[in-house]
Order: structure tokens, then sequence, then C-alpha cells
């Protein structure tokens, strides 16, 4: 009895001892981890349908998620790539080269949600240019994609890396401007023509494929007393000519003009072409203004 | 009384031609996709294409007619959603046109082209005014060989609210002759930092067909045995067909918290037997009690 009382005595004091002078400490180092980029889209998974002559926007969202939380992402930086992938451009190209034909680089993330947990999602608007190439059938780049790729970085200098799943198809898109909305021939006495003094328009080929031109009468030259011109009294042709002379009498049904062929653009400076056109009034026709619509439509070029 | 005869005749010789210089400036007009190659087609077939005529200086409305060049009995078969005649509205610079192809059955195989011209009207006058146009070249081909081609462009993780089922938002691009879809699919779910596996569930029904030539939009959801709570999650989802995965996907969600309202409708969604059972017995217990006051 007396030793058991002993024993229970010493442990006490063993254990008050270690207790008294043991100063136990914890101590953990948490890792810096690498962030990750997922769910990257483009234009919702939509085809991109570009406007002629002039840019389009498209956007690039994407998951930016990083286990060290939101202090990591928020000040990071971001580089996205919006770029046709084949035929020699790729993610690793596109980042030294970039260029408006198929190769977009952006820095700019718009946070579109507020970073919660350890992630954020983000959007970068792309102007893409009237001639951004297409990859639609019958495009030069026919069953490629425009891919995206978002290359995001933390102040730690960690980086992650995230491409669409499966990239979109960029259309073709078929446009031109005529620089001019209308042709003045000026005044001309009946039974005479307007000899070698051409009207000229313009075209320019604002799309991004090469593009032929037709062209016909919507309605033909009309007096306010509805007296007509024949429409084939109107002739066009792609060099200055006496008229007649070479040109092609106007018709009310659209006629492809021969050997014009614009290519496609590869710079905001556009192919152009220049249609030049004369008129012969024929004899007994009354004096007055006439006025009339030509049609000048764009032809898609393989 | 001859000098007078020519002073009324001569007018008519000495016609003046007048038109006015107008402004230099003109807008873009064209159209993408500028051709319909619908080359898989069968007798029966409906076929959807959805071209946007552009233009870069929407100032005004412009009005546009359509000219479609084709020889029957194709060209019966060929419709616009907008009409021969419409008007595209002021400030929009793409404007949308579906062209359908629906193919009658016990038509004749083989190819039929032709083009469909949209040419601007614009408002001028005292002038020769230049309307500007665009042209969709139409190819079809009339076989009978089944053509299968899909893609599966976009699928992403929706913010569900606390209790729902993880879903997937899928869309299916189906450009074959034949209706298309998934017939598997398996769907991992992780904790916010993508090391705990919380639940995998494996789907071998319920997925949408989508129609040939079509593209379709939908959410899948992937019923879980217990009740998941605010806080962020990864997914993982991939798709099968024939055994192989055709789709995947891997990205975070947020189970965001839910209103008292959601909270019921979940109630609802899972116990909706019971409630039903419920319901069932309460009126047969107040149909008796009616029965015995009617009898009193």
């Amino acid at each position: 009895m007396v030793v058991s009382i002993s024993a229970l005595v010493a442990s006490v004091f063993v254990v008050q001892t270690i207790f008294a002078f043991t100063n136990l400490s914890s101590q953990v180092t948490v890792g810096t981890a690498a962030p990750s980029v997922t769910g990257v889209v483009i234009n919702g998974g939509s085809p991109i349908t570009l406007v002629g002559n002039a840019t389009t926007t498209v956007n690039v969202t994407a998951t930016i998620t990083d286990a060290n939380g939101c202090s990591e992402i928020t000040p990071g930086t971001t580089t996205i790539l919006l770029y046709r992938n084949g035929s020699g451009v790729s993610s690793s190209t596109c980042l030294t080269t970039p260029n408006q034909l198929n190769c977009y680089q952006a820095f700019a993330f718009t946070a579109s949600s507020t970073c919660s947990g350890s992630s954020q999602t983000a959007t970068t608007t792309f102007a893409l240019q009237y001639f951004a190439q297409a990859t639609d059938v019958s495009s030069s780049f026919s069953g490629q994609k425009w891919f995206a790729t978002v290359l995001f970085r933390t102040p730690d200098n960690t980086t992650g890396t995230g491409d669409v799943l499966t990239g979109v198809t960029l259309n073709t898109t078929n446009a031109i401007n005529v620089t001019t909305s209308s042709i003045n021939y000026g005044t001309i006495t009946a039974n005479s023509d307007t000899g070698s003094t051409n009207q000229s328009t313009t075209v320019a080929n604002v799309g991004n494929s090469s593009t032929s031109l037709q062209i016909n009468a919507l309605s033909t030259l009309v007096s306010s007393s509805s007296f007509a011109i024949a429409t084939s009294s109107q002739g066009y042709y792609t060099a200055p000519f006496t008229y007649p002379g070479a040109s092609t009498p106007l018709t009310g049904t659209a006629a492809t003009v021969a050997a014009f062929t614009l290519t496609s653009p590869s710079s905001t400076t556009s192919p152009t072409g220049t249609i030049y056109w004369g008129l012969g009034v024929p004899n007994a026709t009354p004096s007055g203004t006439y006025s009339g619509t030509n049609v000048y439509a764009a032809l898609w070029h393989a | 009384m001859r000098a007078k005869h020519l002073f009324l005749v001569f007018p008519l010789f000495l016609a003046i031609f007048i038109l006015f210089p107008v402004s230099p400036t003109y807008a873009a007009f064209g159209i993408s996709p500028p051709f319909l190659n619908a080359d898989h087609l069968v007798p029966g077939a409906k076929y959807e294409q959805t071209v946007y005529l552009v233009q870069d200086q929407p100032n005004q409305d412009l009005n546009i007619v359509a000219n479609l060049t084709m020889n029957e009995p194709a060209r019966s078969w060929v419709s616009i959603d907008k009409g021969f005649n419409f008007t595209i509205p002021q400030g929009t610079r793409q404007f949308p046109v579906t062209i359908t192809i629906s193919v009658p059955q016990g038509v004749t195989l083989g190819a039929y082209n032709g083009n469909l011209t949209f040419t601007t009207q614009p408002s001028s006058a005292g002038q020769v005014t230049i309307a500007l146009g665009a042209q969709v070249a139409i190819n079809l081909t009339i076989g009978t060989g089944t053509f299968e081609k899909y893609s599966v462009p976009l699928i992403q993780f929706p913010d569900i609210q606390e209790g729902q089922s993880p879903a997937v938002h899928v869309k299916f691009e189906n450009d074959g002759n034949v209706p298309e879809g998934f017939d598997g699919a398996t769907y991992e779910l992780y904790d916010q930092y993508d090391s705990v596996r919380l639940a995998y569930v494996q789907k071998s029904t319920g997925f949408p067909t989508t129609a040939p030539f079509t593209i379709a939009d939908y959410n899948i959801s992937f019923p879980l045995d217990f009740y998941l709570g605010i806080g962020q999650y990864w997914g993982v989802v991939n798709f099968y067909k024939n055994g192989q995965v055709v789709a995947s996907q891997k990205t975070v969600f947020n189970v965001l918290k839910a209103t008292w309202y959601q909270k019921a409708l979940n109630y609802i969604a899972d116990e909706w037997v019971y409630i039903l059972i419920g319901f069932i017995l309460l009126m047969i217990v107040l149909a008796l009690a009616l029965w015995r006051n009617k009898r009193k």
C-alpha cells in the first residue's frame, strides 16, 4: 500500500516536472501551391462572326484557382492568347509573334466575379480585325480552330496555364465597301454619251476571304415623268474606256465582272479595285433628272 | 411654222441628263458565312444554318430584299425565317438570318445548287444610287448514307445552391445526319483543394439526343447521396460514346447559400414520394370524416 502511494506520488512528480520544464511548440511551413487555370471558354463556345471593315469583340473567360487563396490570385499577372491553331501557329509562336491575322495577345484580365475561397473567374475582350483568318469549311484553314491559352503568374512567380477545350470556328466573312454612294454622270445631251469621261467607283475587300464582284441594275434610270433610259445604256469596265468601247452593258440580272478579284486583306489597308462607268443617252430622250440604282454584290471567292 | 415646230421638238433632242453629286462615304456590307454546304442530306432531312448580314455603320434602318436563284424542285425546299423582304434595325451590325432546307421524302438523289442574294435598298433620289449586295452559295447533296459528325465545344460547371446536385452545362453540335448523344458519363467531386475525392457518380441514361444538323444546349445533373454544403468544389466530368471518352472537363464551381424557397423545392424534390403518400392519406382521412358527418 505504501509502495503504491509512493509510486503515484512519484508519477505525479515526474509529470509535473516534464510540464514545468518542457516548452512544447509547433511549426509548419505552408508551401506555395501552383495556380491552375481551368474552364477556358471563347465566345461562349459559339463560332466567331466578324463584321466587315470593323473590329469585332470576342470574349475569353477562364477560372483561376490557387490553393494559397485570393491573395495569390488578385495581384497576379495574366497573358491571354487567342490564336488560330495550326499551319505554323500555336500558343508558343503566338507568345512571341502576335499579329492581327491569326494571333492576338492581351494582358488585362478583368474579374467577372469576386475572388472567393481560392478561385476567381475573369474575362478579357479581344477586338478581332475583319481580316482575321477563317477556319470554317471552304476556307483556307478548314478543319482548324481558334484556341485560347491563359498563362497566369502569381506574385510568388508560380505559374499556371489553361487551354480552351476544343476551340471555336471563325467564319468566313465576304464583304465589300464601295467608297462612293452614287455615280454622277453630270449633264449629257440626248443622242450623245460620256465619251472618254468615265465615272469611277472604288471597291474595297473588307472581309476575310478573296472576293469577286457582281453588278446589276436594281432599277433602271427613270425620270420624274417615268421615262426610262434602257438599262444597257450604262456600261462598266475595270479600266478607263471611251464609251462604249470595251465596256460591259449593264443588265437587270447580276453579272460577274470579268477579271475582277480582290485578294483577302492582311491589314487594315484593304485591296481595292476600280469600276469605270459610262453612259449613252439615246436620241429623243426627254430632258429631266433621271435616277436609278445599281447593285454591287460581293461574290465569295475560294 | 417650220421654225416653231423645230422650237418645240428641239428640247426632246437636246435632253438634259442631270445627276447630282453626293457624299463620298458608304458603309461596308457583307455576309458570314457566304456558303451553305449541306453535303450529307437524306430524304426527309431538315437542315438549318444561320448566316449573318454584317455592316460596319448601322446608322439607320436598312431594308433588304432577298432573291433565291435555284431550280425546282430544290427551290421549294428553301425557306428564310425573316422572309424575302425585311429590315435590319438601326444599330445592328450582325443580323442573323436562318436558312432552312426541308428535303421531302422520295426526292431524286443528287446535287442541287443555287444562290441566295441579299440586296440593300438605300433610300436616295436624283442619282444612280449604289446598293450593296451579298450572296450565299447553296450547295446541297442528297444521298442515303449515314454520316456521323459531332463536337462538344463547351462544357461548363454552373454554380449551384446548397442541397442541389452538381450539374454540367453542355453545348452539343451535331453536324451529322443522324441523331447523336452521349451514352455514358462519370462525374468526380473533389474538395476545394482538389485533393480529397468526395463523390464519384456514374450515369448511363438520361442524356438528351441532338437532332441532325442542330446545336443543343442542355444541363446534365449528377445526383449525390449526401447534402452538398456551401463552399467551393472541383468537378471532373467525362462523357462517353461507344466506350470512348468524347468530351471532358475539369474546373471549380461554387455551392451558394440556398434561399428558403429553394430549400423547400429541394425538400419536395427529394421527398416527393413520402409527401405524395402523406397527401393521399390525408385525403382519405378527410373523405372518411366527411362521410361520417354525412351519415350523422
